[in-house]
């Protein structure tokens, strides 16, 4: 079986993530990620920062005084 | 009727919050549109108002661009189909919404990269990083590093066409063609906005990591 080509893993790899690829190319690539000492590390590294984006930029909850103004649209119009 | 019934289904699949159960079952409102948009609001309120403390940068500004948006949705909601996708719905609304009156007259993006700039820039830095090698391991090194800085100024420095493709795709969690309906552009513009918005949040993590501040793309330094 060929391996899919190192540079298609970088290219593919964040629609890869996005789970946006098609299952056929999604397993290709899964396959090299395991198998190859190069795009391996590339991709937990993508994987782990993303992860730290998500939490360092997951905000805050709405203040309850923006709950109460927007309920209230329902009861004033 | 019925639309509250599958709402109060899909609710109890996904394991629903009392709060959000008391209010449909209440006897009194059952039924009532206004029950079916409450509803709502419980849900999506928090996912609104964190997207627009995003897109707006300002606390004050956020509070009313979430408002604003229920009130098109409450005055729209005549014409929204039960069963179809209710959070993308409200998303287009508040990016409608935003971009009617609240975005500041912004100069359009005109960040000029290199036709090669591969999308991966910040691991491909860290690779080439003979410093980082000298000091062990660079991957943990760099992550380390990146835990530590103040990554919500990092994205709000990028221009708002990418920190919106950005906020929508890797803090909403919708795909690429939730995307393009809630933006109206086709899933290429919505890839190509993305990924661009990926590269420079990791170029701005990368001078943080590497210099321990940031360098905005207009030069100025930019704070929430
Ligand atoms: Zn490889």
């Amino acid at each position: 079986m060929t391996m899919m080509p190192c540079e298609e893993v970088a290219r593919l790899l964040w629609q890869f993530m996005d789970r946006e690829l098609d299952p056929v190319t999604a397993r290709a690539l899964a396959q090299h990620i395991r198998a190859c000492r190069g795009c391996g590390p590339r991709h937990e590294f993508e994987a782990r920062l993303r992860a730290i984006i998500q939490e360092k930029c997951a905000g805050e909850p709405a203040p309850e005084h923006l709950r109460r103004r927007v309920l209230a649209l329902l009861s004033d119009i | 009727m019925a639309v509250r019934r599958r709402f109060v289904e899909e609710d109890m699949r996904a394991g629903a919050t009392l709060e959000f159960n008391a209010l449909t079952l209440d006897p009194s409102a059952a039924g009532e549109p206004a029950a079916e948009f409450a509803a709502l609001v419980e849900e999506h309120l928090d996912g609104l108002y964190r997207a627009g403390l995003r897109l707006t940068r300002n606390r004050d500004a956020a509070e009313d661009l979430v408002q604003d948006t229920f009130l098109k949705a409450w005055r729209a909601f005549h014409t929204f189909e039960p069963g179809t996708n209710a959070r993308a719905w409200l998303y287009r609304i508040l990016m409608n919404t935003y971009i009617d009156s609240y975005r500041k007259a912004e100069r359009e993006p005109e960040i000029v990269e290199a036709d090669d700039v591969e999308d991966q820039y910040l691991y491909s830095r860290v690779q080439e990083s003979e410093e980082l090698r000298r000091q062990g391991n660079p991957e943990a090194i760099v992550l380390e590093r990146i835990m530590d800085a103040d990554v919500e100024t990092a994205l709000a420095s990028l221009p708002e066409t990418f920190r919106a493709a950005v906020i929508l795709a890797d803090l909403e969690g919708f795909s690429y063609k939730e995307i393009a309906r809630i933006l109206g552009v086709p899933i290429g513009t919505v890839m190509s906005r993305l990924f661009r918005g990926r590269r420079l949040l990791q170029k701005a993590l990368w001078e943080y990591a590497r210099a321990g501040r940031y360098v905005t793309p207009g030069g100025e330094r930019t704070g929430s």
